[in-house]
């Protein structure tokens, strides 16, 4: 432990309060990935393929916006019904996902189309493809999420525990999601209400664990004291996440002439099943070091406290190294004057008194 | 907890960073950042220099074009690109069309066809060459007067060089003939990326 900092300088409340759950979380994520389930069931029984010739062609663009907005809609609506308490972490989330899609909009996309020209050249070949998300691609995406959150809810008070960071990331990933799926809606990935459907459920659980886990890494090194590069590290991490989990998507759909398959929600499905499920253990491990080192700092502190006067008579009494003696009475109460009773006092008074001397005299 | 756990706990790490440590985790993801897209902006600018390609018939050369160049379809080319940066009216291109094996020659026969087809026709260089996989090309420069036409208002002086080759399209033997033009004001500029075509394509002389 460096110098500077002793168990007394560490507060067990404050760690005990940073280890709380939210399993509003873990709900509205399972919602997210039972809903993902039923359209691929969807999907693979043929139920969307009947359902598509009933839908006039008029709303079609209407339904591409919808699909689009669609899994962010319902992870913030059940998320927010869960935490219908918590003003602040509702309006912090809804926030972090209206700014996040926003600034996609105004930066990335623009970057990407017109600085870096990814249409030119990315699907040149496998490699470019992989290079370009590596390279380009993901890091600008996962910037943007974790500016969102470095400067939106890292500074302040409403990233208070540690599960906080991966909620946040999950609201600011889904922003991006939303955005990708706004402006692929009107390209062939969206030919079809079942290919719109398997697209945008990729694409948001995809962006959900990215999320998720780069606010995990934001969470850690806003509660703890990590070392300089353990955030560059989880950021390079979502980053490599990232370009591999989409750039596998793109070579899946690949073989199903570029469009969504169920191949493609099965790997996504996969990816953030394990994602969550090891997000989760790590957010316990943490959750219990945190309430352990509550515990230890208890210990510690209560070990190192100054005695009180009365633990050090009872522990002499306890080792026979103090007699105990009954303590003389009380003096009567003097509520009640009478000038007869005064002399009487004072004779008593002098009668304590000189047996008090004798005592002490035959003690010594 | 013993003494000798107690060794293995680091209690300072369980308390929120200083400023200062934040600040420098920060800075860390911001180099991170600039690391990669410093690395992405040299990767695109490469790719930019590579070709996309057009595949003729299995065995036959595949054509290469610039990735960045614009394709628009054409009636009997097989391929036309457009350069997006061009500033001419006649904008840079490479075009291929595959077209009926002729009779005489290739070095005497497609020459004369070229005369007969562009107006003002002027030959510069004519080059009997090999091509990567062994086979024999005409590399054919000149220049001709392309008068009114659609994209073009006034009469302009246009640089090209063709590279002729006979291929098997599965069925039968065909001409490929691939026209890299040019304004002449542009030729210089443009010139460059059609040697490095033609360097792809293997062209070398005998």
């Amino acid at each position: 432990m460096p110098p500077n900092v002793s168990y007394s300088d560490i507060r067990a409340d404050d760690l005990r309060s940073v280890a709380q759950g939210r399993r509003s979380f873990w709900f509205s994520l399972l919602f997210l990935a039972a809903m993902v389930i039923l359209v691929g069931v969807a999907v693979f029984m043929g139920w969307i393929a009947y359902l598509e010739p009933l839908i006039p062609s008029q709303f079609w663009p209407a339904l591409q916006t919808v699909l689009a907005l669609t899994p962010a809609v319902i992870w913030l609506v059940i998320f927010s019904l869960w935490e219908y308490k918590s003003d602040a972490l509702r309006r912090t989330t809804f926030l972090l996902w209206l700014v996040t899609a926003a600034l996609y909009l105004v930066t990335v996309s623009p970057l990407l189309a017109h600085v870096f020209q990814i249409n030119e050249w990315l699907d040149l070949s496998w490699w470019s493809e992989l290079a370009g998300r590596l390279l380009i691609i993901a890091p600008l995406e996962m910037f943007l999420i974790y500016l969102a959150l470095r400067y939106g809810v890292y500074p302040g008070t409403v990233l208070k525990i540690r599960t906080d960071g991966p909620i946040f990331g999950v609201a600011a990933a889904l922003g991006v999601a939303t955005m990708v799926n706004l402006l692929t809606s009107r390209a062939p990935e969206f030919s079809s209400l079942g290919q719109g459907l398997l697209f945008v459920s990729e694409t948001a659980l995809g962006y959900a664990v990215l999320g998720a886990w780069l606010g995990y890494f934001l969470g850690q090194a806003r509660f703890k004291r990590t070392n300089t590069f353990y955030l560059a590290a989880g950021f390079l991490l979502t980053i490599i996440l990232h370009a591999l989990f989409f750039f596998s998507l793109g070579f899946l759909n690949a073989r199903n002439l570029f469009l969504s398959s169920l191949d493609g929600l099965i790997l996504a499905g996969l990816f953030a099943l394990l994602g969550f499920l090891l997000l989760y253990w790590r957010l316990r491990q943490g959750n219990k070091a945190f309430m352990h080192m509550a515990a230890l700092v208890e210990i510690k502190n209560e070990a190192s406290s100054p005695k009180s006067m009365l633990e050090d008579v009872m522990h002499l009494v306890e080792n026979n190294q103090l007699e105990v003696r009954p303590s003389p009475p009380p003096p009567p109460p003097l509520n009640s004057y009478d000038p007869g009773d005064e002399i009487d006092e004072l004779e008593s008074l002098k009668q304590s008194w000189e047996s008090l001397i004798a005592e002490q005299e035959a003690d010594k | 907890m013993t003494q000798f756990d107690e060794a293995f706990v680091d209690a300072s790490a369980f308390q929120p960073p200083s400023k200062w440590q934040a600040r420098s985790s920060n800075l860390m993801v911001w180099l991170t950042l600039a690391m990669l897209l410093v690395a992405g902006w040299f990767f695109k600018d490469w790719m930019m220099s590579q070709f996309r390609y057009l595949a003729l018939a299995e065995g036959e050369p595949a054509i290469p074009y610039p990735a960045q160049w614009q394709p628009q379809p054409a009636q009997d080319l097989a391929l036309q690109v457009f350069d997006p940066d061009s500033q001419s009216p006649f904008t840079a291109r490479e075009n291929v069309a595959i077209l009926p094996l002729p009779d005489a020659p290739i070095a005497i026969a497609w020459p004369e066809q070229r005369q007969q087809q562009l107006h003002d026709y002027h030959e510069t260089d004519r080059l009997l060459v090999t091509l990567k996989d062994g086979r024999q090309a005409l590399l054919l420069s000149y220049t001709y007067v392309e008068n009114g036409s659609e994209e073009v208002d006034g009469p302009r002086v246009i640089t090209a060089q063709d590279l002729v080759f006979a291929v098997n399209d599965g069925q039968a033997d065909r001409l490929a003939v691939v026209t890299l033009a040019a304004d002449a004001d542009e030729w210089e500029i443009v010139s460059p990326t059609y040697q490095r075509i033609l360097r792809q394509m293997g062209v070398t002389a005998p």
